[in-house]
């Protein structure tokens, strides 16, 4: 399992970006992309304004799953993973 | 209990017939006595009814006058916390911001002079315009490279302090994330799209008009059109970028988030932070065409078109031009011309199409 996410919006508007192989991940990164593939959160976004957003990509043997997770659904421990490139 | 002519007179809150006719048929000659004091009942009646409407009418003037009158006096009140970086809002309350070390003490102030910029050039009171009280939470998360408006409070993000550091060391920033509190109590502009880029230019132009106000600072200086000059961290300073955005020029290599720099290259699959570019860059090129302070009058005809009324929520950037140009045909200051044409020649020069003359 490869797994990529993009982190977009926030005050200052600059793109993010980290990826995994499921070697890298840790038990508790992995129990968390398991939680969202199981129940996928509604992709609204956030209330109010300069809230991030990300998308998650994974890719297994079952394919490749997209999933649209606002700030407020996405678990703590997986929004460190992406980061700004300069 | 009504008659039958009486019910076909008045259903008890309009009236059919005129007052005025009831009594002239009550006096007819014809009538017979029975029918003349129906009409005469009914006639008194309207007079009743309307004398117990006019009473609520004034009654309801009085109370809308006080309450508005309240609202108007009531000052807002601060509310800092303190989140310990864990991701649950508000936090800790602080007790003593004004007192409480330097990144209280500075969102404390700061926050109280984004809302005396509203009072005092505006004549706003607070987000809501009737004194609401404003909520900042510090130290919000690990790392987190971020500030936000929740729909309720502020919220401020330390950095990674490399890339960005503490998000409440820009004063434009706070300035920035209590206007979207403002654009939520006014049009409320959807946050997607061309409206979307609308309410984040917004910010960014009110964050930057009160940046100038605090440092007294006129419009053709460079650095008060710089978003995010503040929050840059060392990283970001080695590699060239000293804001995220600039209004004047949004695609110089400065900044670390450039923008397009006219309509023609609007990005529908971009970020709300990205289009919000041309909208900025045409209000940074009227007030400095207004010349002057974008604090004064620029400023203050933005805030007419935000809060005249006519700005839908799912406004586009042409809409939003109509809006401005039809604040400045509302201008009753000398400078009247002078702000039309330099509303008119911003929106040209960012391809913005403008209704003709």
């Amino acid at each position: 399992m490869r797994i990529k996410i993009e982190r977009r919006g926030g005050f200052a508007g600059v793109p993010a970006v980290g990826e995994r192989d499921e070697s890298e991940l840790t038990a508790a990164e992995h129990q968390a992309i398991r939680g969202l593939l199981h129940s996928p959160p509604a992709s609204a976004p956030s209330p109010g304004a300069d809230r991030f957003h990300y998308k998650i990509t994974v890719e297994d043997a079952k394919g490749k799953r997209e999933l649209e997770v606002p700030e407020h659904a996405m678990p703590e421990i997986l929004a460190g993973i992406p980061k700004i490139r300069l | 209990m009504s008659t039958p002519i009486q019910a076909q007179l008045h259903c008890g809150c309009c009236f059919i017939v005129p007052p005025e006719l009831l009594r002239e048929l009550s006096r007819g000659q014809k009538l017979s006595p029975r029918n003349a004091r129906v009409f005469q009942d009914s006639f008194l009646e309207t007079v009743r009814l309307r004398h117990i409407r006019e009473g609520h009418r004034v009654a309801s003037l009085v109370t809308r006058r006080s309450v508005a009158a309240e609202a108007a006096a009531h000052q807002a009140e601060q509310h800092i916390f303190d989140c310990g970086h864990r991701m649950s809002l508000p936090g800790k309350a602080v007790a003593n911001p004004s007192t409480g070390g330097d990144a209280f003490q500075t969102v404390f102030k700061t926050t109280g002079q984004v809302a005396e910029f509203y009072q005092t050039v505006l004549g706003r009171n607070s987000v809501d315009n009737q004194g609401m009280d404003l909520v900042s939470s510090l130290n919000y998360g690990q790392i987190y490279q971020n500030a936000f408006w929740n729909g309720q409070q502020m919220v401020y993000g330390n950095g990674d302090q490399h890339i960005f550091i503490d998000f409440w060391k820009s004063l434009d920033v706070i300035g920035h994330e209590l206007t979207h509190g403002v654009t939520q109590n006014e049009s409320g502009l959807r946050y997607e799209g061309e409206s979307g880029a609308l309410n984040e230019s917004l910010s960014d132009c009110f964050g930057a008009a009160f940046n100038q106000w605090v440092g007294k600072a006129p419009a053709s200086k460079d650095d008060g059109w710089l978003i995010g000059a503040g929050i840059m961290g060392p990283d970001a300073k080695t590699k060239g970028y000293n804001c995220l955005r600039d209004m004047v020029n949004p695609a110089a290599q400065h900044c670390l988030s450039p923008q397009p720099i006219s309509y023609a290259n609007f990005d529908p699959t971009a970020d709300v932070h990205i289009n919000s570019g041309i909208p900025n860059r045409a209000f940074a090129l009227f007030a400095r065409a207004a010349g002057g302070n974008s604090y004064d009058s620029p400023i203050k005809l933005w805030y007419s078109a935000c809060t005249g009324g006519h700005l839908s929520a799912g406004a586009t950037f042409a809409d939003f031009a109509k809006s401005t140009l039809d604040a400045a045909n509302r201008w009753t200051g000398p400078d009247k011309d002078k702000l039309a044409k330099a509303v008119r020649d911003a929106w040209h020069t960012v391809e913005v199409p403008l209704p003709s003359v």
